[in-house]
């Protein structure tokens, strides 16, 4: 999948990866396609509730040995 | 405790929407005020209203010029949480035990009371001590 961003989280702490993904969507454009790469199953489900409760679209993930791949396009 | 929505049921059954924070535990020596950081922020990013109250050890967590080589930075953490809407009071009487300045703590730490922690609890639907 094309992304227009990447940020790798991996080894942050929670909440970190949350925020950090958050951060970075608020320096994007309505549109553009953020890939954020995790390495803890905890993390992914948390980065996609979190931006799916604030109004951005997660289009799919997908993992890829011991690691996921997070694509969310923001919204707003 | 991630993914609840603001009020939604927040450690308890009841409805929270504002948590107290106590941080008794200085930095680097304990993994706790770390811990009670991300606690800290985490109930930000989930929507509550959050004050952190420094007391003991743990106005250290709010002091000036904090430059670990191996472990993550409390006072980064301190600082995050409060751009995130985190009130911060600061134990004075903690302060003077330990020979600390209000000028070496950040700009955004009230120097306060045990009245001040009083009038926190009071208003919130669950204080952590930490």
């Amino acid at each position: 999948m094309k992304a227009d961003h990447r940020i790798d989280v991996r080894g942050e702490a929670c909440p970190m990866p949350v925020i950090l993904t958050r951060d970075k969507l608020r320096e994007m454009r309505d549109g553009e396609v953020l890939e954020v790469t995790t390495d803890f199953p905890a993390s992914r489900d948390n980065i996609r509730k979190a931006v799916t409760r604030e109004g951005h679209e997660v289009l799919g993930v997908t993992e890829e040995d011991g690691s996921f791949k997070i694509y969310i396009r923001k919204k707003g | 405790m991630c993914g609840l929505r603001r009020g939604e049921g927040f450690m308890g059954d009841g409805e929270v929407k504002r948590i107290t924070v106590v941080i008794s535990s200085g930095p680097y020596t304990h993994e706790r005020s770390y811990t009670a950081l991300r606690l800290v922020l985490t109930a930000l990013v989930e929507g509550l209203d959050v004050n952190v109250f420094l007391m003991e050890d743990g106005i250290f967590v709010a002091h000036k010029g904090q430059n670990p080589k191996m472990y993550s930075n409390a006072l980064e953490w301190m600082q995050r949480a409060v751009r995130e809407g985190a009130k911060l009071r600061v134990c004075g009487v903690c302060c003077e035990a330990r020979g600390v300045r209000k000028e070496e703590l950040i700009e955004e730490a009230e120097i306060t009371t045990m009245e001040g922690l009083v009038e926190w609890i009071r208003e919130s639907d669950q204080t952590i001590w930490i």
